[in-house]
């Protein structure tokens, strides 16, 4: 399926869940903040939140900034 | 940092009247270190999509507990982009004090004043902590003070330029005029400048650049914050000056549509 991740498309092969996407893109997951379709999604539901297709997902975490 | 001196935003004292950004910092222990050796309680992060290229390192685990952390809504070009920035740090991690930036300009960085009172009007009714960053104007700060901001932020001058108080006249009258504390923001490059903010009556001082880049930001952090305690201390203990008040050029009296007496 395709989604859009951080603005930029994606294929995805099979069913998977946001937290095995986080899982796959990132080695440390840690303190990052995901929202799908302009609705965050907590840690605890990443597991049992499938991908779906024309999904918009972004990862976003807390920087430096003035 | 005087006894009985606090400044009181958003329902919270604080003591150290400067603020801290930031970014820019090489090594996040340094940051870590600069605000604990100079005592700053509020500093302001950003929200940024994760680089896939890299690893993704946790600020916050480099802030100290109990530092106040303000959400600073830089990448916004627009009202809603920062309204939209501004609740996902507050539903994912209960960040309610907002330092609004809006700027859809990438020569000089200015924000802008009329999204920036579309956004405090919005976040403000939802409960923010709204601190807007503007460019000086007395109509927008009164604007922004009926919309419900808890302080106004004006530039000094073009942000990281180090230029200091290039806005003074006008930052000034915000002082005078506006009942909202006024937290000088945006191009102090040096202590000195900072001082001279708090010495014409400013209520704090943020700075970011200046210490992140320098050579030793632990001292510089250090440095800006007594500069601004110092600023405090001499704008409390003199007499109110009051200075730049309009004197028109032209004359008050003939004017072409009043009944003469």
């Amino acid at each position: 399926m395709k989604v859009m991740v951080n603005g930029k498309n994606r294929k995805i092969e099979g069913d998977t869940t946001l937290f095995q996407l986080l899982s796959d893109t990132f080695s440390r997951p840690g303190g990052i903040i995901t929202v799908r379709n302009d609705q965050i999604v907590e840690q605890k539901e990443l597991k049992k939140t499938p991908v779906r297709e024309h999904d918009r997902i972004e990862f976003l975490q807390i920087v430096g900034g003035g | 940092m005087t006894p009985k001196d606090p400044l009181v935003i958003g329902g919270k004292t604080i003591t150290n009247r400067f603020f801290l950004g930031t970014g820019k910092f090489g090594d996040k222990k340094v940051m870590r270190t600069a605000i604990e050796k100079s005592g700053v309680e509020v500093v302001t992060v950003a929200l940024r999509r994760v680089d896939q290229q890299q690893t993704p390192e946790n600020l916050l685990d480099f802030v100290p507990e109990n530092t106040i952390l303000m959400i600073n809504t830089s990448g916004a070009r627009n009202a809603r982009q920062a309204v939209t920035i501004a609740r996902i740090a507050r539903e994912s991690l209960g960040i309610n004090w907002v330092k609004i930036e809006v700027i859809d300009d990438s020569k000089y960085l200015l924000p802008d004043n009329q999204e920036t009172i579309k956004c405090t009007e919005i976040l403000a009714g939802e409960g923010f902590t709204v601190m807007p960053y503007i460019h000086p104007d007395l109509y927008v700060a009164r604007e922004l003070q009926k919309a419900g901001a808890a302080s106004v932020m004006p530039l000094g001058s073009l942000i990281g330029s180090g230029e200091g108080l290039q806005a003074r006249k006008f930052i000034e009258i915000l002082i005078r005029e506006i009942d909202l504390p006024v937290v000088v923001d945006a191009g102090i490059g040096v202590p000195s400048q900072a001082a001279e903010a708090m010495e014409m009556g400013a209520d704090a001082v943020l700075a970011n650049t200046a210490v992140s880049i320098a050579r030793d930001p632990v001292q510089m952090a250090r440095a800006f914050s007594l500069a601004v305690q110092a600023g405090r201390l001499a704008h409390r203990a003199r007499s109110r000056e009051i200075r730049g008040q309009a004197s028109p050029s032209s004359p008050l009296t003939g004017f072409l549509f009043e009944e003469s007496p």
